[in-house]
């Protein structure tokens, strides 16, 4: 009996051994194989260079490269688009009647605040970075890190522009998809604080690809966005003398200067910052020919053949008659007026050749000019009007011995025609009503204006999607 | 006799092999409870000497004093009787009882009697399974067992069939039960050999799956396949020749009709015929020209199936060796399934004490295009491709796209003849499936198992997709995927009885399982000559490789008691604690499940002659479920490749991936409680049993869309609850039973109502804009109040006589729902002497079918210019302002309405055979077999439905319960007629 029991009890222990060697209680190590996990990466300087370029990536290739994206910029002057059912998204801006389901102005939304993800994404794992660099790697980390501030504030300046209110999302780490609507005040104070961040830590050229961040792309940038804050909703009135001093240094760099002539600008490749180079571009996205043609042509010439980007009469009519006039539109045989192909380049459908300019020297010049009438009071200030007659000269018009702000204002709708502008100066300026009286009947019998979008109220509805998950965003 | 002349050529081969001499002969009749039994052997034990009965039963045999005769026949338990010199000795042979289904097999290793069992189980039998031909085992299920639908969605060759047992619990994620075989847990039903299974088990209710924790939420298949038994050798052939034909095709315009129409249409829109219809000439040409495409894409469709088995046995081993072909070709043409499959099972006592069983299933399947979306692709071709369009044009080339081609929009379709016979889509699927046990008997009533198995699939799909137009590129590729699935459980039974009426069985089970994928792809486009196929996509313009890997690993511990006394109070306690990879905080699931039975005709005051059965039974328990994606819980990234220098190099380019991680994931649970009645007469000559069960499943793992100011797109959480409620009934009984003629049946219904009670947060209503096929909109929804697989859209309400036009109510709204108000299955077996005949009929009511395949045909839906429907005929035109159908002018209709919601009841005679078992000796002596089985089957021979299109039953939404009951053409399927034989040596 006791011979039987040790048996049993040694088979027992030979078997607890045999289970025991196999069991583990250890956690269940979670599957990341193949997957490039948040966690396992911004580990090595190679991943601070691509995680910095991912910031990039949405932007330029798809962001400015669709005109489908922003179809909030129709609800300026400056633009109309066919009627057709194809078109009823563009419409229902350039008739001030936007609604929340707009598809393709909610791919804009979207992508945008992609962005913001990234570079949240990349901000938050700074310490982590900041650990594993020395020496030369420490200066491209700070390098990295302006590039990502000045994206970051990029992206916030366009969202806030737009939308107006928004959520301001500054850390991925927590994000719940429940975060409230931030105030203006806060918003363009985090802009401000990017930017400021980004001029200070950005070199003054480009490093590792000439359309990545610069110095001069950030104070250029902030030049604008003192601007801006000067004006509707904020009113910062102090701000203008800073918009002036921003625009001013990036004056004074010496860097930049305008094309001679207005073929030099944009429309053909050449002109490409990558190719023969171009004085005037501050801040332009690169043409990606890798792009499938619809995605990336709608800005340039396509949209303006399919009907998307035509211009409004009052527009036209009004627009000082010159060489920079026959630059900038083209008139069909039955009357129709188009945007040229000159300022917006040849049709080069699925082979998308020619950069996006967003910023050009021109329109900073004008940024100073009104800032600095602004800030001083002065119609006469003889630094504003030097950088105001100097675009206008080049335009074929005579040079001015004094002018208002609004002389400034809408020189840049003539001179940024069609381009990034036009839109968000009748929100900072409170001229929206005051544009809307002057639009051609015909456009209006057209496409006749509803009150959505108003003066005291311009910014477009946030998209459904995001407010009924989301009931915080309800304005 | 007959018995003479069996003896006769019996006796020289015993004298042949004689080197006994025996001193005597016994003899005697072998019966069960119902008759005599031919064919049973009658073996010397420790010999290769024996006998078998003849038609009557009878045998006579030599023996010596001392020897032992092994009586044994399948199904039957063996019997030994020590010869003492009787001179007779008549065998009354019983049942196997797990034959029988009087022993039901629950899970890890363990068989409760039915009389013990406290949960809801449906079983199938192996005599269920012969009686029709089966290509695949979740067709043996469909209608046979209460509780579990089974949905042919295509009739696409070697298809699989949508299982779900007691509704669907998840909004997002999968439905289908979990397949256990022989202990591998977690494997593809359709892997098993449909011929090697012994029993299926179907576990519904908690109490029953529990042990099963994890996916157990969506019910548990327990497969056992045959095994050897002792006894002498026995070797089955078995083939079947089938012949299949579509189920119904459509009625469509002649060719006359439709080039009239079609110029009618064109000529509203445009005020011009159509080109090639412009003169009467060009239509008397097409007329004669014109081909029926129905006629052309499917065919007559054969299948062959051979099935070999070895099986056999001593007392120390046995084993059961079996190998299938299955080639079988698909309704349309260039579409064939093919497999071939290999198994064994063998158990060895190695020792006293220690058991060995392994389990070999070695299986390849072969497709070529048998994908269910291509057959759909071949279907809506077969119909909507006009029929005025020659397959070839003058020069012999293919006429790939229509050439009616109007003012109107242009055809989505393509010739489906060129598609059929030009593409090339192979599949093929190895796959290993191996489990090894053993048993160690440490103690009298303990037992210590270890097993292990394995079950590898290599599956390489390969694709040729030819240009459908001078504009279009081929495209070719291939993809190969590795799925290894391994397993090992350490187990520890106790079993005893104390007293003689306190029965206890304790188990405690650790088991780990790990799923390891791995995929490999490669992709081309834009191919110069199609004569490479997908053999060489390095000649594509444009290629593209991609790879991926995902692992789970599931780690459990199990306990599990029953205890009864005295076969009257029943308990069963169990519970089981899950830790899976996928969740990342989270990992651990606590699944707890009890249940009771009372056998109130085994209680000392029940007294009754009729009732023979009585048995209340109730349980609850938990079960859960967490298949999501291996890394949906993830904070992932992405590479998105940005080129800084405009165009000159590209960089890598890391930015957040489109999910939002959520740490706090974990598992998806489901409560059930369950009612059951058994209730047994006439000696259980009839038995009903009756269910009630109400499942509610919380924490629902749901994939949902988040505000996309987080810069992600979707996150998966638990949010939300799913009931379900429903009723089982089963009945089942021998009509008649003498010595020449029986009649069983058996009879089931089941009814489930599923309802979304909450979604995430305060959210109504979710999922808008499904879509079926690629990119056809599907009015499904999901809304709380409603169950998963609801349409909503515009309700139709006739044609406005006075313009043609469509007549929609102002709100749109629910208009169907695709569940099924019951589910019901009807089996007889008759048996006239030799003759056996079953049939079986399976049905649904009360659920609707949105056609959308109608919407086609009938030129609404936008992807052909011009319908082809015989509908069409009676459209509303001035001079017919009654028609059912709008104006051809029509400017208001929509294909989200009413008006393409149909009644899909149905019922279908399933299955109908006609066997004959030949039993005369001298005949089955000159084949030199035991026995022989004949027999004639047809398969859905009779459908009786009022849907109007191809097969109520086919759906394209799949697996996708959101999209149940969503018909935008697919494969119908099959009316079949099958010749069989079985023979036995």
């Amino acid at each position: 009996m006791k011979r039987q029991l040790t048996s049993l009890a040694r088979k027992m222990v030979y078997l607890s051994l045999f289970v025991v060697s196999v069991i583990s209680c250890d956690d269940l190590a979670i599957d990341t194989q193949g997957e490039l996990a948040a966690e396992q990466f911004y580990n090595s300087v190679a991943d601070i260079q691509s995680g910095t370029l991912g910031v990039y990536s949405v932007l330029s290739d798809k962001l400015f490269a669709n005109s489908e994206n922003y179809c909030h910029f129709w609800a300026a002057d400056d633009r109309t688009a066919a009627t057709g059912s194809n078109k009823t998204f563009y419409l229902e801006y350039d008739q001030m009647t936007p609604l929340d389901t707009n598809p393709w102005q909610t791919n804009g939304w979207n992508q945008l605040w992609e962005i913001i993800g990234a570079a949240n994404t990349f901000l938050d794992n700074e310490e982590k970075m900041r650990g594993l660099v020395q020496g030369a790697d420490e200066e491209l980390l700070d390098r990295s890190l302006g590039e990502v501030h000045y994206l970051r504030g990029l992206i916030y300046f366009e969202l806030v522009r737009t939308w107006g209110t928004i959520p301001l999302i500054t850390s991925q780490a927590d994000v719940t998809g429940q975060e409230p609507l931030a105030s203006f005040e806060d918003i363009y104070a985090l802009i401000i604080e990017d930017l400021i961040f980004a001029k200070n830590n950005l070199s003054p050229t480009s490093v590792n690809g000439i359309y990545r961040a610069n110095k001069w792309m950030a104070q250029a940038l902030l030049a604008n966005v003192y601007l801006t804050t000067a004006g509707f909703p904020l009113k910062n009135e102090a701000n203008y003398a800073l918009a002036a001093a921003e625009a001013k240094g990036v004056m004074d760099s010496g860097i930049f200067a305008l094309e001679p002539s207005l073929n030099g600008i944009m429309g053909v490749q050449a002109n490409n910052l990558s190719e023969d180079g171009n004085t005037e571009a501050i801040i332009a996205f690169p043409a990606n020919i890798g792009l499938d043609g619809w995605n990336a042509g709608n800005y340039q010439a396509e949209s303006i053949l399919f009907g998307d980007k035509w211009v409004e009469i009052a527009f036209y009519n009004n627009f000082p008659e010159g060489t920079r006039k026959d630059f900038t539109f083209d008139i069909s045989d039955t009357g129709q007026i188009f945007y040229s192909m000159e300022k917006f380049g040849e049709q080069d459908f699925g082979n998308v050749n020619k950069d996006i300019n967003y910023l050009r020297y021109a329109e900073l010049l004008l940024i100073y000019a009104e800032a600095q009438i602004r800030a001083t009071g002065n119609n006469s200030d003889a630094s504003a009007l030097k950088a105001l007659n100097d675009v206008r000269e080049r335009a074929g018009l005579t040079a001015v011995a004094s002018a208002t702000w609004e002389d400034v204002v809408w020189e840049k709708a003539w001179e940024n025609a069609g381009e990034w502008s036009r839109w968000y100066d009748i929100i900072r300026t409170e001229t929206l009503d005051e544009v809307n009286a002057i639009r051609d009947p015909y456009d209006n019998n057209l496409t006749p204006l509803g009150n959505v979008l108003t003066e005291a109220f311009p910014w477009c509805p946030i998209p459904a999607n995001d407010v009924s998950a989301n009931p915080n965003l309800q304005k | 006799m007959k018995n003479k002349l069996f003896k006769n050529l019996i006796f020289p081969i015993f004298l042949c092999l004689g080197s006994v001499i025996y001193a005597q002969t016994v003899q005697g009749v072998v019966t069960d409870v119902s008759g005599p039994i031919p064919g049973a052997n009658i073996v010397i034990k420790g010999t290769t000497t024996g006998t078998v009965t003849d038609f009557d039963g009878n045998y006579e045999i030599a023996v010596n004093t001392g020897d032992v005769l092994v009586i044994s026949y399948i199904g039957y338990l063996t019997q030994e009787i020590k010869y003492t010199g009787q001179a007779t000795i008549n065998v009354l042979l019983q049942e196997d009882a797990a034959l029988l289904e009087e022993v039901v097999v629950v899970g890890y290793g363990k068989t409760v009697k039915k009389e013990d069992l406290t949960g809801a189980v449906s079983v199938v039998g192996s005599k269920e399974l012969e009686k029709s031909p089966l290509i695949n085992v979740d067709q043996a299920l469909q209608g046979r067992a209460s509780g579990v639908q089974i949905t042919q969605n295509s009739g696409a060759p070697g298809a699989g069939l949508k299982i779900r047992v007691r509704g669907s619990n998840s909004i997002t994620g999968s439905n289908s039960p979990l397949v256990v075989v022989d202990g591998l847990i977690d494997v593809d039903i359709n892997s098993v050999n449909p011929s090697d299974i012994q029993s299926i088990s179907v576990l519904k209710d908690a109490s029953s799956s529990a042990i099963y924790g994890n996916r157990a939420a969506n019910g548990v298949i327990i497969i056992t396949t045959k095994k050897g038994a002792d006894g002498k050798g026995i070797i089955e052939f078995g083939s079947y020749i089938s012949f299949s034909n579509p189920s119904s095709t459509i009625d469509l315009l002649s060719a006359a009709e439709f080039i009239d129409y079609a110029n009618t249409k064109n000529i509203s829109a445009t005020t011009n015929p159509i080109p090639v219809f412009d003169s009467q000439q060009k239509i008397n040409d097409f007329i004669a020209n014109s081909v029926d495409y129905q006629d052309e894409v499917y065919r007559t469709a054969i299948a062959q199936n051979y099935q070999m088995s070895f099986r056999g046995g001593s007392e120390k081993m046995n084993y059961y060796v079996s190998g299938n072909y299955l080639d079988q070709e698909g309704l349309a043409i260039n579409t064939n399934f093919k497999r071939y499959s290999l198994r064994s099972n063998i158990n060895a006592d190695l020792t006293d004490k220690l058991n060995l069983s392994t389990s070999l299933n070695l299986i390849r399947q072969e497709g070529l295009n048998n994908d269910p979306g291509f057959g759909a692709g071949l279907a809506l071709g077969a119909v909507g491709f006009d029929k005025t369009t020659p397959i070839y044009d003058v020069n012999g080339n293919y006429n790939r796209q229509t050439l009616v081609v109007g003012g109107v929009q242009e055809s989505v379709l393509t010739n489906p003849i060129f598609t059929a016979r030009e593409s090339n889509g192979t599949s093929s699927v190895n796959r290993v499936q191996a489990n090894v046990s053993l048993n160690y008997n440490l103690l009298e009533n303990l037992d210590f198992n270890v097993s292990g198995g394995i079950d590898y699939a290599n599956i390489a799909v390969a694709y040729f997709n030819p240009a459908n137009n001078d504009a279009a590129q081929i495209t070719a590729g291939q993809n190969t995927s590795n799925s290894n699935k391994t397993q090992y459980a350490f187990r520890l039974n106790y079993d005893n009885t104390f007293n003689e009426k306190h029965n206890l069985n304790a188990t405690a089970i650790f088991e780990e399982r790990k799923n390891l994928s791995t995929g490999f792809n490669a992709d081309g486009r834009g191919f110069y000559t199609a004569s490479t196929g997908f053999d060489n996509i390095g000649l594509a313009d444009t290629q593209t490789i991609g790879s991926g890997t995902s692992e789970r690993t599931l780690r459990s511990a199990i306990g599990r008691a029953t205890y009864n006394y005295d076969s009257r109070y029943l308990v069963t306690a169990s519970i089981r604690y899950d830790e899976s990879s996928v969740f990342i905080k989270d990992q651990g699931g606590v699944f707890s499940a009890f249940a009771l039975g009372w056998n109130i005709n085994n209680e000392d005051f029940f007294n009754s002659e009729t009732v023979s059965t009585l048995r209340l039974r109730g349980g609850w328990g938990e079960t859960g479920n967490e298949l999501i994606g291996t890394n949906d819980a993830l904070n992932l990234l992405r590479n998105n490749p940005w080129i800084p220098n405009g165009g000159a190099t590209g960089s890598t380019a890391i930015l957040p991936g489109t999910r939002l991680a959520n740490p706090d994931l974990t598992w998806e649970t489901t409560v059930q409680t369950n009612i059951g009645l058994d209730l047994g007469i006439l000696n259980d000559r009839f038995n009903l049993t009756l269910e009630y069960y109400s499942k509610k499943t919380e924490d629902l793992l749901l994939t949902r869309q988040v505000p996309r100011f987080t810069g992600r797109v979707d996150q998966v959480v638990n949010a939300g609850e799913v009931e379900n409620k429903g009723f089982d009934i089963n009945l089942s009984g021998r009509i008649v039973q003498n010595e020449n003629f029986s009649w069983d049946f058996s009879a089931n219904l089941s009814s489930n109502k599923n309802k979304v009670l909450s979604l995430i947060g305060d959210e109504t209503e979710v999922f808008p804009g499904l879509t079926v096929g690629g990119s056809i909109p599907a009015p499904s929804i999901v809304r709380v109040g409603e169950p998963i697989g609801v349409f909503y859209g515009f309700i139709y309400e006739g044609v406005n006589a006075a313009d043609g036009n469509a007549v929609y109510a102002a709100e749109q709204d629910i208009i169907g729902d695709a569940n099924p108000d019951f589910t019901f299955g009807f089996n007889n077996n008759m048996s006239y002497k030799g003759f056996d005949l079953n049939f079986f009929f399976q049905g649904v009511s009360g659920n609707d079918v949105f056609n959308r395949a109608r919407s086609l045909v009938i030129g609404r839906d936008g992807r052909i210019p011009f319908g082809t429907s015989a509908e069409l005929r009676n459209t509303w035109t001035t001079s017919n302002t009654s028609a059912p159908l709008p104006s051809l002018n029509a400017t208001n209709t929509q294909s989200q309405s009413s008006e393409f919601i149909e009644d899909g009841s149905f019922l279908r005679l399933k299955n109908i055979s006609l066997g004959y078992t030949l039993r005369d000796v001298n005949t089955l002596n000159a084949i030199g077999a035991e026995s022989l089985r004949l027999y004639v089957s047809a398969q859905n021979l009779i459908t009786i439905t009022n849907y109007s299109g191809l097969d109520p039953e086919v759906s394209n939404g799949g697996e996708n319960d959101r999209l149940a009951g969503v018909d935008i053409g697919a494969l119908p399927t099959s009316k079949t007629f099958t010749l069989g034989l079985n023979l036995k040596f």
